[in-house]
């Protein structure tokens, strides 16, 4: 129920009140990736994020701040997948046919498979995402994605799953940064284009990452 | 949490074995709360300006338009993302020689500009044309001022994108998006994304607010 609030207040109070449920419920689900993907990468296989809509994969890839590991999934097909590799997946709803199948083709190659998105789907849905991959992580949004409620108007709007599973998939590589210090590796980080000595730094950070493949 | 680059840390300290404690995963969240709390706080009034600058566009009949530096604000907000209200059109600029053109931005238009920092060059020529046509201009990003030898200005004109539009909405994300430094050689975890689409969300909301408190329908 709204009171006086705007709904802009509204807005950050829901992606507040997500993250900090994330945080008390799932904070073991950070760890459970981390353990996955640095099993991954310290056997030779490799780091790939993927969304249909590519939002989450252009933020957590050849980003500032960022784990060079990461790679962009672009075929969905999952022609770039094999054996000992791990895909993280985003998706808005669970029920995505071309997902699921994703998923599928990566187990069928055996790469492993995390995803990240909403456990509640619409009613019509007969499978959803998070019954096939390794390890499911729940986003909290509304079927249909909205979470602002309009008079008047006839569906929720303004969506939460393009922050939450952002801040998630960060939240997942910062876990796995603290995951590779465990096991007495150091996770190469791009620095930004925009600070001094940005390409100097990324040269050498590449040149580190083709070597070790983290 | 400070936004500050670690600098260097000796290897021994960077390979010690990480004691059993909140992990970075939840420090990262925390920091993103944090910055949150530090929007609805400092730049809420702001938001508000803005959304009432795009209702009364929008009611005059004029347009609003946006565009974001990349990653994933540009790809999150795009036209035929469920649950967008259709109040912004994605701006288009044309290269003209070294400058920038807006053809499609009228008189009266709004215009919203989301940079990472507060330095790209191109947001700010887009924010220099966009006034020049006579639109209303705000800036989303971080304001750098503080790490100027981090982070320098690089448009020619020795201004920063704050420098230029009418209002800026500061992410107050930190220096070169570099969230947690504790132990590391470089900070790690980028939050601009993440704060510059809550920040677009919210101002839809606020904006469809106030079209439905005018008797306004939201845009087909």
């Amino acid at each position: 129920m709204r009171g006086d609030a705007l709904l802009a207040k509204l807005y950050f109070n829901r992606i507040d009140e997500d993250l900090r449920r994330f945080s008390e419920e799932q904070s073991e689900n950070l760890s459970k990736a981390a353990k996955l993907i640095a099993d991954a990468v310290l056997s030779g296989g490799r780091f790939w994020v993927y969304d249909k809509g590519k939002a989450i994969t252009s933020e957590v890839t050849g980003r500032a701040g960022g784990l060079l590991m990461v790679q962009p999934l672009q075929d969905p097909s999952g022609s770039q997948l094999r054996k000992g590799d791990v895909v993280a997946m985003s998706a808005v709803r669970g029920d995505d046919a071309s997902d699921i199948s994703l998923a599928e083709v990566a187990k069928t190659k055996g790469a492993r498979t995390i995803a990240i998105l909403p456990f509640r789907n619409p009613p019509k849905a007969s499978r959803s995402l998070k019954d096939i991959v390794d390890l499911a992580i729940d986003d909290y949004a509304e079927p249909g994605d909205g979470c602002l409620e309009v008079p008047g108007h006839p569906s929720k709007i303004c969506p939460t799953t393009g922050v939450i599973n952002a801040a998630i998939m960060w939240a997942i590589c910062a876990e796995l940064v603290d995951e590779l210090r465990r096991r007495g590796k150091e996770a190469h980080i791009y620095k930004s284009v925009f600070r001094v000595g940005s390409s100097e730094w990324n040269a050498k950070m590449r040149e580190e990452f083709q070597k070790l493949g983290y | 949490m400070e936004c500050q680059d670690a600098g260097g840390v000796p290897e021994a300290r960077l390979l010690e074995e990480v004691e059993e404690r909140m992990g970075l995963g939840l420090d990262y969240l925390n920091y993103v709360r944090n910055e949150l709390r530090m929007v609805v706080e400092k730049e809420m009034g702001k938001i508000e300006r803005a959304a009432q600058w795009a209702v009364e566009t929008l009611a005059s009949g004029r347009t609003c338009w946006h565009a974001d530096i990349g990653h994933m604000p540009e790809l999150e907000v795009r036209i035929g993302r469920e649950a967008r209200p259709n109040i912004f059109k994605p701006l288009r600029p044309t290269p003209h020689g070294r400058e920038v053109r807006l053809p499609e931005v009228r008189p009266g238009d709004f215009v919203v500009l989301g940079d990472q920092f507060d330095v790209t060059e191109g947001f700010i020529d887009m924010a220099l044309e966009a006034k020049r046509l006579g639109a209303k201009v705000v800036g989303i990003g971080a304001s750098m001022r503080a790490y100027r030898n981090e982070i320098p200005v690089r448009h020619f004109s020795g201004k920063t994108l704050e420098d230029v539009v009418d209002l800026f909405i500061d992410t107050h994300a930190p220096m070169g998006d570099g969230a947690l430094t504790e132990g590391l050689r470089i900070g790690f975890g980028a939050t601009t994304g993440v704060l510059n689409c809550t920040i677009y969300w919210a101002l839809c909301g606020e904006i469809v607010e106030g079209l439905v408190k005018k008797g306004l329908r939201i845009p087909e």
